[in-house]
């Protein structure tokens, strides 16, 4: 079994496309669980709604930056979704319409 | 209980078994396998990383020159994430820092310039203020 390594940090802000090259939005966050005793990310978000997410949850709560017309919506992929390249290429291997997007 | 890789553990402080900083969290390196998930193997703690975030190549130029501080400098250090345990928002070491390379450009600078500086204090100083605050507590 082949063995790569991976660096998060340069993978966020990467433009994800889907299997026929269209962009999806970019990689903002990664979902990590132990699963066997393992550290592993089972769930990547691509999306406006991601970044808001990482960039600090408490602008939602602000006054009035609700009625912002900030894009509210993430694609949530799963891993076996997802094809992650070294040099920092990250493709989804179906079609951007059987992709899960969630509306917030 | 489900991690948020970045936003729970890209740039979050690092302490040590003493209670120590230990710098942050630079880098989170993902082993890919075949077939399987990626797994989280290791966090990097070294300003080459955080360097490698901007410009590849101004990583490459600093680690070039800290190769020339001597042996295991020029790499981002690496720590396995097994030894690292989530106490909130930081994140513990299972170890002591000062053993390892994580602070050597601290020390190094502390030691060329912040030492020479008149009234500065030094890394003894503050060690022997900090016991004497404990022991007074």
């Amino acid at each position: 079994m082949e063995l790569h390594e991976a660096h998060a940090e340069r993978l966020l802000g990467t433009k994800v496309r889907d299997v026929n090259g269209e962009v999806l939005g970019r990689l903002e966050e990664m979902i990590v669980e132990v699963i066997d005793g393992e550290p592993v990310v089972t769930e990547f978000h691509v999306g406006p709604v991601a970044l808001l997410e990482r960039i600090g949850g408490f602008l939602e709560h602000m006054p009035y930056f609700r009625l912002l017309p900030f894009p509210k919506w993430e694609y949530r992929i799963p891993w076996t979704d997802v094809e992650l390249g070294e040099v920092g290429r990250v493709t989804v291997k179906v079609a951007k319409e059987r992709l899960r997007r969630v509306e917030e | 209980m489900p991690i948020r890789l970045i936003a729970d553990v890209l740039d979050e402080q690092l302490v040590d078994v003493h209670g120590e900083n230990a710098g942050r969290v630079d880098g989170i390196v993902l082993e890919l396998r075949d077939g399987k998930p990626p797994r989280v193997a290791y966090l990097e703690v070294s300003p080459i990383t955080l360097l490698g975030r901007f410009s590849l190549r101004l990583a490459h130029w600093y680690a070039r020159h800290d190769r020339k501080f001597g042996e295991g400098r020029g790499v981002p250090f690496r720590v396995p994430w097994s030894r690292v345990t989530r106490e909130g928002p930081t994140l513990e070491l299972d170890f002591d820092a000062d053993v390892t390379p994580i602070s050597a450009l601290e020390d190094w600078l502390r030691v060329k310039i912040v030492e020479h500086i008149p009234f500065s204090r030094g890394k003894e100083d503050e060690t022997r203020e900090r016991g004497g605050r404990n022991g007074a507590a």
